[in-house]
């Protein structure tokens, strides 16, 4: 354009020819309106706040937060506080209400096939909530509890008033019943197995502390268990004082006071961090080489029979198994087990004569659950420990969770501050008492959800009950990210043309709120006042969670959200027991503050809140099961026996097929290193928990996402074996899939990783290229490749780890990332 | 933008109410979706006038589009919640599905939300005693804050300011608009009003340029 027409174009422009099509200006004079919204806020101010990733404190200049360091009482704080502020101002956050398109034009009844396309129109808070509670009443009167489900809220937010699954629950609970899950994706098989056998979850349980283990063990067996990577995170506010026993750990192993071996098919975390031993194991066959130490403990005389006959049932009728008299007629000798699990026979009957040469504590970590059959190595792993004898003793024994939470720290003792109430108030009804479940059970295993979508109706066996799968039209998920924890994307976007309607609650667009019906931005826990655990089993104090900035745009809490649902049926000021979120929180510090009495002094409320945490005395070092050997009868077990159990019953009772009355090895419905589909899918792939990110949370943090990323991407780390043989170089696109689904990955190339193995770690936003079945994943959701199977007729828990892959390296024009904001162009050093 | 595709004379600077009237116009519809009303209002033809003007100075191509977007929207049973999806579409969704409004998103090391240019637009208005409308919960880089900015500029004859607000749009406008240009939309409107504010943006640096004392 010249300057010519310019003129031309100006002189045309009157004020008159805009003035119908403008708004009211924005911008308001500031001495006229004293209302305006401030604008820069002044000064700066500190804050303290606590997080799945440890206590902080933050600076707020200008009503934003600009830098984050560790509470001072934290000495190994995770790098990932750093990413908190990318978290609170991610591109990907929700900013307003909306509603899918074709949902808000034709509700239930919208093209369901269109779901992920993003097409939504932003709506306020009042029409969101109108249409939320509008479905509410639909499927609670045309259909009924059996149509209205709860998406399980896993690791919400941290905060005991805020916690999002409880302000959905309450609420839920005041409107009607609905359809619930039992157990959870991350242990899902631990929790329901280990009551048979030991008589609690134990991998939510308080562990022999590590100052015990220091002392007086002898070998440290680390079994597929990385605490080093897993213990940065919490499931309250996170303490980290684990890190300070690791190190001591460390350096008795440099001093070669003590022997630790990590059982792993890859060199973990851990085992770079400590300088430890590594015994390799083939993928998903450690249950076989558990059986061939088992049988060298047996046949060398090197087992505990005295433990045995005294604290332990059905051993027994476990030993014809282990040793080739049973219907298999195959002993499970070391040389059976060699060629199952690649470790050398030989090898396996040192490693036993080791852990019976002295106090060996056996520390399991989750990964070995998640797959098929995920109950027999956690069950074959308890007799492995029972044949040893130490169970109960300092520094022996079997651990399920020295990698959660900080657990092996010892308890204070102190009571935690209680949370806010997911149940009704004593007395109260909800506004729909139907409890017709119309024959379908009112409750569902969570990794089952999508089967009671494809399958309805279906009779499956769980936990040695019938469960008749209910295809539930409505699906409310709250701070939990459905589409990152669920396996196998392709047959989710099948299931999710079956749902009529998806209420999502979060804070950032998770691929679940991509696939939702009516999407509510909550606010994140930094936007809020809170309380919460300082250590979830360690008690080492009560932090307060001072809200740092306000709500961003139009997002708001949990508890506002849903009393703002409760609102419309007239049952708000129930909901809220008429408080407020400050008065909450002294309810919940003081209620805390009585409880711990004289014993635990806490300041009152306010004190407490202006310095920010109160912190408890350490606790005493404590043996697990200690109380059951020096008293079995007195200190009984949880198990129907009272004690160990070997042999179960109660399991043999159910006659499943997939879980007998006593562990054994089973072969997997796919499996790399010579087992089924391993020609054509070579490679396994493990989805392990991500080391700079909780689950999917922060992998929106786009400041983190650079520390790890590969041109954009996930990492698929894999062996310098295997990249070689597909022409892969480190830093590569490489496209990773199978027949369930394909992801376009970074390839890192580490010699952590033996031949045959690579990890994709869950939690990787999905982003697929479109809602078609089958499509790209941009970025690298390893549940795209994962399968939807239960671990067995017991558990019915995701088996995410039984997948097999191939690799190659990708050529042509890679697509934009979609998960989220990118691609951030980082290339590897 | 590019100087030398103007011409080297001095030329008189555009009436400042107009390119004000002009800045608010586009603040309007980056601001917030359509409402019915308005809808109905560039249904009944109050567009066209400004369009005529717009198509002489030489955007008729980005005119031809909003027109025939206006005229699709007409034959569409839905047409305020369509147009209203395809604003969600181009800015209220994540960075990555969306062209984001936010100088953040575009600048600066990690292209967050509330990112320093965020900062230095609440200091501008500050500056000025400008406040945000508290109706209004945006961050103060988003696009409709700015042209506002820029309109308030031009009416109260900052053209000095004026200018670097208008170079300080052109560091991430381009990329905005092509962005949008990428997002699948029911109607081409929001595409061709972000390649039309890109441009405008591009004559109006080029004539302040040579405005300016500078010169």
């Amino acid at each position: 354009m010249t300057q010519n027409s310019r003129r031309v174009f100006l002189k045309g422009l009157s004020l008159a020819t805009v003035a119908a099509l403008v708004s009211p200006s924005l911008l308001l004079s500031r001495e006229s309106e004293a209302k305006a919204a401030a604008v820069t806020g002044s000064g700066t101010d500190w804050k303290i706040t606590g997080s799945h990733w440890g206590a902080i404190r933050a600076r707020v200049a200008g009503g934003k937060v600009v830098e984050i360091k560790a509470f001072e009482f934290d000495k190994y704080p995770t790098e990932m506080i750093q990413g908190i502020i990318g978290l609170i101002y991610s591109p990907s956050r929700i900013r307003y209400p909306m509603v899918r398109l074709d949902w808000l034009k034709n509700g239930h009844k919208s093209d369901t096939t269109q779901r992920g396309d993003n097409r939504f129109v932003r709506v306020t808070w009042d029409q969101a909530l109108d249409l939320f509670y509008s479905e509410l009443e639909r499927v609670q009167t045309s259909y009924g509890p059996w149509a209205m489900h709860t998406g399980l809220v896993g690791w919400r937010q941290t905060g005991q008033f805020h916690t999002c699954g409880n302000h959905m629950l309450r609420a839920m609970n005041m409107h009607g019943h609905t359809i619930s899950t039992a157990g959870d994706y991350s242990t899902g098989a631990g929790q329901v197995i280990l009551p048979y056998v030991l008589g609690s979850t134990e991998v939510y349980s308080q562990g022999t502390s590590w100052e015990v283990i220091l002392k007086e063990s002898k070998t440290v067996i680390f079994w597929a268990s990385d605490p080093v990577k897993n213990l940065q995170v919490g499931w309250n506010c996170e303490t980290h004082e684990s890190f300070a026993y690791l190190e001591q750990l460390k350096n008795k192993i440099a001093k070669k006071e003590i022997r630790v071996i990590s059982i792993d098919p890859v060199k973990s975390k851990t085992q770079n961090y400590l300088g430890c031993e590594k015994q390799y194991v083939n993928p998903l066959t450690d249950v076989a080489l558990m059986m061939g130490l088992a049988h060298t403990l047996y046949t060398e005389k090197l087992h505990d029979q005295q433990f045995l006959d005294a604290y332990t049932l059905g051993f027994e009728k476990f030993l014809p198994y282990l040793l080739g008299q049973g219907a298999d007629k195959t002993a499970k000798t070391p040389e059976w087990a060699e060629k199952i699990c690649g470790v050398k026979a030989q090898q396996i009957r040192e490693l036993a004569r080791l852990m019976a040469s002295g106090r060996t504590q056996l520390i399991f970590g989750w990964a070995v659950q998640r797959q098929q059959h995920g109950e027999q190595p956690y069950w074959m792993g308890a007799v492995l420990a029972a044949m040893l004898g130490q169970i109960g003793l300092p520094g022996g024994g079997i651990s399920y969770a020295h990698h959660y939470s900080s657990i092996g720290v010892p308890s204070s003792g102190a009571a935690m501050p209680g949370s806010f109430p997911l149940n009704l108030d004593p007395g109260k009804k909800p506004k729909y008492t139907n409890t017709d479940y119309k024959g379908y059970s009112p409750m569902i295993p969570c990794a089952r959800a999508i089967d009671a979508l494809l399958e309805p109706g279906k009779v499956i066996d769980y936990n040695g009950q019938k469960v008749k799968l209910p295809p539930y039209k409505m699906a409310i998920y709250s701070g939990c990210n459905q589409w990152h924890r669920q396996q196998d994307r392709n047959r989710m976007k099948k299931a999710f043309h079956r749902l009529e309607t998806v209420v999502a609650v979060d804070y950032t667009w998770t691929a679940t709120c991509r696939f939702a019906d009516i999407v509510l931005p909550a606010c994140t826990q930094f936007e809020r006042n809170d309380i919460d655990a300082y250590g979830s089993y360690s008690g080492r104090g009560v932090i307060a969670m001072q809200k740092l900035v306000d709500p961003l745009f139009s997002s708001k809490t949990d508890f506002e959200i849903f009393r703002g649902l409760t609102q419309r049926f007239g049952r708000d000021k129930e909901y809220s027991r008429n408080m407020d979120e400050m008065q909450w929180l002294a309810f919940l510090y003081e209620n805390c503050r009585k409880e711990n009495g004289s014993k635990f002094p806490m300041p009152p409320f306010k004190e407490f809140w202006a310095k920010g945490f109160v912190l408890f005395p350490a606790g005493k070092p404590w043996v697990r099961h200690a109380d059951f050997r020096e008293d079995a009868e007195i200190n009984a077990l949880g198990t129907p026996s009272g004690f160990i159990e070997i042999f179960s019953r109660k399991i043999a009772s159910y006659n499943y097929a997939d879980c007998p009355g006593h562990p054994v090895w089973m072969e997997k419905s796919e499996r790399s290193h010579g087992g089924p589909n391993s020609k054509r899918f070579p490679l396994w792939m493990q989805s392990a928990h991500p080391d700079k990110r909780l689950h999917s949370q922060m992998c929106d943090s786009e400041p983190m996402r650079a520390t790890y990323a590969i041109q954009g991407r996930e990492p698929l780390f894999m062996s310098p074996e295997d990249a070689r043989q597909r022409g892969i170089k480190h830093g590569d696109l490489v496209r990773v899939f199978n027949d369930r689904g394909q992801a376009l990955v970074g390839a890192h190339v580490s010699s952590d990783f033996p031949k045959g193995v690579v990890r994709l770690q869950e939690g990787a936003w999905y982003g697929p290229t479109g809602p078609e079945i089958g499509a790209l994943d941009t970025y690298g959701d390893p549940n795209t490749m994962t399968q939807d199977i239960g671990t067995s007729s017991l558990a019915q828990a995701i088996s995410a780890n039984t997948c097999v892959v191939e690799v190659e390296k990708y050529k042509g024009k890679a697509p934009a990332v979609t998960a989220f904001g990118g691609p951030t162009e980082v290339m590897p050093k | 933008m590019n100087a030398s595709t103007v011409t080297p004379e001095p030329a008189e600077a555009a009436p400042a109410d107009q390119r004000a009237a002009l800045y608010a116009w586009f603040a309007t519809l980056y601001a917030r979706e359509l409402s019915e009303a308005q809808l109905q209002t560039w249904f009944s033809g109050a567009a066209e006038p400004l369009f005529d003007v717009l198509a002489q100075a030489g955007f008729a191509a980005e005119v031809q589009d909003m027109q025939g977007a206006i005229n699709a929207l007409r034959d569409l049973p839905d047409a305020q919640l369509e147009l209203a999806a395809d604003y969600t579409m181009c800015f209220l969704l994540d960075v990555k599905s969306s062209a984001l409004p936010y100088a953040s998103c575009y600048l600066g090391e990690h292209k967050t939300l509330f990112g320093p240019e965020e900062k230095a637009m609440r200091e501008k208005l500050e500056r000025y005693g400008l406040g945000l409308d508290s109706n209004y919960p945006e961050a103060a880089d988003h696009l409709a804050i700015q042209l506002e900015l820029l309109s308030w500029l031009a009416m109260t004859g900052k053209a000095l300011d004026e200018q670097e607000l208008v170079a300080s749009l052109l560091r991430w406008v381009p990329e905005f608009s092509q962005k949008c240009q990428t997002i699948v939309t029911q109607v081409a409107f929001y595409p061709a009003l972000s390649r039309m504010l890109c441009r405008l943006l591009q004559e109006e640096s080029a004539a302040l340029t040579d405005l300016s004392p500078q010169n």
